[in-house]
């Protein structure tokens, strides 16, 4: 007997039903309207060419009185963190107490094409770290890094331990050569000099195209076949459009920074093997024996939780504890459970850690 | 929101639209005998979509209209799925219930689809769009960053160039033809041009290595997608409606996507494609400095190293003011030392005098002269 029970006159019913959804929900998305994002308030309060430091706004009358600086990635706009009201990881963590910064690095143009690593942590962040410390009358900050920004936050507490009193990654890549790493398994054979002496920044767009390479048919296919059927609904339309807004909102990577990053960290998987020199600086990650909070999801295809768990052990800290979310690699920020289980756990943890 | 999208008799057209198509379709399905072989017409649903989004999309705001193409795109890619199958589910269906031997109908199906993989080029209108994507985003994203409008690769007729009949002798002959010396007192830009075109055919060969990779993943995608059918055969689970077996067919082809991506074959093609590419941009931009230069206009060249040395000024300038910040604090600190000495040889020497004693010599340790004083 046929497992197949498809009839052309059901084909033509579902084609006419799916038609019949899209036409509807052509007509909800043009009255959207703008889609806002970054709900949080917040002011800018220190900047420096493309990069802005934002302050959040507390929300709660008790502060940690040790403020977080939340490090990004470069490959994406932060707003992911604070995407919505209900789905937004800075909400969180204020409503858990916290007192939050956080580095916009904006977008780079041709004019930033020789930024290294040692500018952006060095630099940028080590000047963000000397302006909440002046503002606050303080010598150390707690650190959170997401993805690359994780990466970034490991480097930038080994070279300078005396500046960070506590560290959370989240989603962070340590080490670039686990088997299931596509990303690095896609750049090994790459010539990044050629790339980088070609393009000068390397644009948006293609990162867009490897991230969405990863998984094919169902990020570039299948998704928007499945969001046919929640058209109709206007706050499913809007939440749509938002991830569709950052999904493609990519800023182009300044050249040098994405040389080294791909070459040192990618291909040579330097970070585990203290190869890293950022400055002069040799990139220890024994030098990092403050409290390091490592949060992951195991489901994520862009960080494998493999590259993620292969910290531990290889800082000094005796106080290290891990945290694995169920979900993706951006499930971990907007899905609704990620909003319950995550936040108030940093929270919790860096308040048991600060005076 | 727009007026026209708003306005209930816009609406009701749209609706009007989908009703006719509708009732024509039905009309259709009904004709078509499955035993004549004729399909249902088959590209028509995708050009329906086609049509109905042309006539849309002048209403739809422009800052979301490239999210709508590609809601459009992925609807068209799916009615060409349907499209695909339907003359099979016509034959299953004039065949009735009674039919033992599904497996024989749907496997000519699917080998048929084996059959337009392993045929196809890049521009194959029977290949199933599906399987266009990872190609057509590598386009969209070169085009996007070319110094060229639209696709650049489809506009110097390259799909002569990747039909596999014949291409290696072709590229051979071409490659023959770009080696013959430069004459001539424009002998070195010939040359330039002719070593473009090398690495040009290079970069094609890299993209046709490609699409043959993608073309090996449909064929495999074909079979798992078989293997998953006989499974739910086995099971006595039925496949009721299209969707089903639309993801049916995107869990087949992201299966065999992530097996055939892990591979170091993947690995050196997906390379190749991007450092192929990068070399021809790169030589395409010598030859584009040499014009400008020709005209003394700022280069690419130029330009980077001025980017270059206002980087390391900065950088020079940033460290001079940690330096000179240093010098300045620790110039505060001697001043303040001395001012706070002074002041405890002048409580002494007031002291002593209140006591009645002499005050007591007043001695200098030698310390270094704060500079500036």
């Amino acid at each position: 007997m046929s497992p197949l029970k498809i009839t052309p006159d059901k084909m033509l019913q579902e084609m006419y039903e799916f038609n019949k959804k899209l036409g509807e929900g052509v007509k909800n998305l043009s009255q959207i309207g703008e889609i806002d994002v970054g709900i949080s308030p917040k002011e800018a309060v220190h900047q420096e060419d493309k990069m802005v430091l934002y302050h959040y706004k507390p929300a709660t009358e008790k502060l940690n009185s040790t403020p977080l600086l939340i490090v990004y990635a470069l490959v994406n706009r932060p707003y992911m963190a604070d995407l919505q009201d209900g789905r937004s990881l800075i909400q969180g963590l204020r409503k858990a107490g916290q007192d939050v910064y956080l580095i916009d690095w904006g977008y780079p143009d041709g004019s930033d094409r020789c930024l290294t690593l040692d500018d952006y942590l060095n630099g940028y962040v080590d000047r963000c770290v000397n302006f909440i410390c002046k503002k606050h009358g303080i010598d150390r900050i707690n650190l959170l890094g997401i993805c690359q920004g994780g990466t970034f936050s490991l480097c930038y507490s080994a070279m300078h331990p005396e500046r960070v009193r506590n560290l959370v990654t989240m989603v962070t890549p340590v080490d670039f050569h686990t088997p299931d790493n596509l990303l690095s398994h896609w750049s090994r054979k790459l010539d990044v000099d050629l790339m980088v002496d070609t393009m000068g920044n390397i644009p948006g767009e293609m990162l867009n195209w490897t991230f969405l390479s990863m998984k094919p048919f169902r990020l570039t296919g299948q998704k928007y076949i499945d969001m046919v059927n929640m058209l109709g609904d206007t706050k499913a339309a809007k939440n749509f459009m938002r991830m569709e807004k950052w999904i493609f909102d990519s800023p182009d990577q300044a050249g040098e920074t994405f040389r080294e990053f791909t070459k040192g960290f990618f291909q040579q998987n330097g970070l585990v093997k203290g190869e890293i020199n950022i400055g002069g600086y040799q990139v220890n990650l024994k030098n990092i024996t403050i409290p390091v909070l490592n949060v992951y999801a195991t489901q994520d295809h862009l960080v494998p939780p493999d590259a993620s768990k292969a910290l531990k052990g290889k800082t000094g800290t005796k106080d290290y504890k891990e945290i694995d979310f169920r979900g993706g690699h951006i499930g971990i920020y907007v899905s609704g459970r990620a909003q319950k289980e995550i936040p108030p756990a940093i929270g919790k943890w860096l308040d048991e850690r600060s005076e | 929101m727009t007026e026209q999208t708003s306005n209930p008799d816009w609406l009701s057209a749209q609706q009007e639209f989908w009703n006719a198509w509708f009732n024509l379709g039905k009309q259709t399905v009904a004709q078509s005998p499955a035993s004549a072989g004729t399909a249902a017409p088959a590209q028509a649903w995708t050009d329906a979509l086609d049509l109905w989004w042309k006539t849309v999309q002048p209403q739809v705001p422009s800052d979301s209209r490239a999210v709508f193409d590609r809601f459009i795109d992925q609807g068209k890619n799916y009615f060409q799925f349907n499209e695909n199958f339907l003359k099979t589910f016509e034959q299953l269906s004039a065949a009735g219930s009674s039919v033992t031997d599904w497996q024989s109908f749907w496997n000519k199906a699917l080998a048929q689809l084996k059959q337009n993989f392993s045929e196809t080029d890049f521009i194959n209108p029977d290949m199933m769009g599906f399987w266009e994507m990872p190609l057509e985003n590598w386009q969209r994203t070169m085009s996007s960053v070319s110094a060229f409008p639209g696709d650049f690769f489809k506009g110097v007729g390259t799909a002569d160039m990747r039909s596999p009949p014949g291409t290696d002798a072709f590229r051979e002959n071409i490659n023959r033809m770009l080696s013959i010396p430069g004459l001539g007192y424009t002998r070195e830009r010939q040359e330039q041009f002719q070593d473009g075109m090398h690495l040009w055919l290079e970069y094609q060969k890299a993209e046709q290595k490609y699409a043959d990779i993608f073309n090996k993943m449909g064929m495999y995608t074909v079979e798992r997608l078989q293997e998953k059918l006989q499974a739910r055969d086995k099971k006595g689970e039925a496949i009721a409606d299209m969707r089903t077996l639309y993801d049916l067919w995107v869990d087949a082809g992201e299966e065999v996507y992530a097996e055939i991506v892990t591979t170091e074959e993947y690995a050196d093609i997906n390379a190749a494609l991007v450092n192929t590419l990068m070399a021809w941009k790169q030589h395409m931009r010598m030859i584009l400095d040499n014009l400008l230069s020709s005209f003394n206009m700022p280069t690419r060249k130029e330009v980077d190293v001025l980017h270059a040395r206002i980087h390391q000024l900065r950088k020079e300038a940033g460290k001079l003011r940690e330096t000179q910040d240093e010098i300045l604090d620790s110039e505060a600190l001697r001043r303040e030392f001395h001012i706070l000495r002074e002041e405890i040889e002048t409580l002494k020497a007031n002291a002593a005098a209140s006591s009645g004693k002499a005050a007591p010599a007043r001695t200098r340790k030698k310390t270094a002269k704060p500079t500036g004083e």
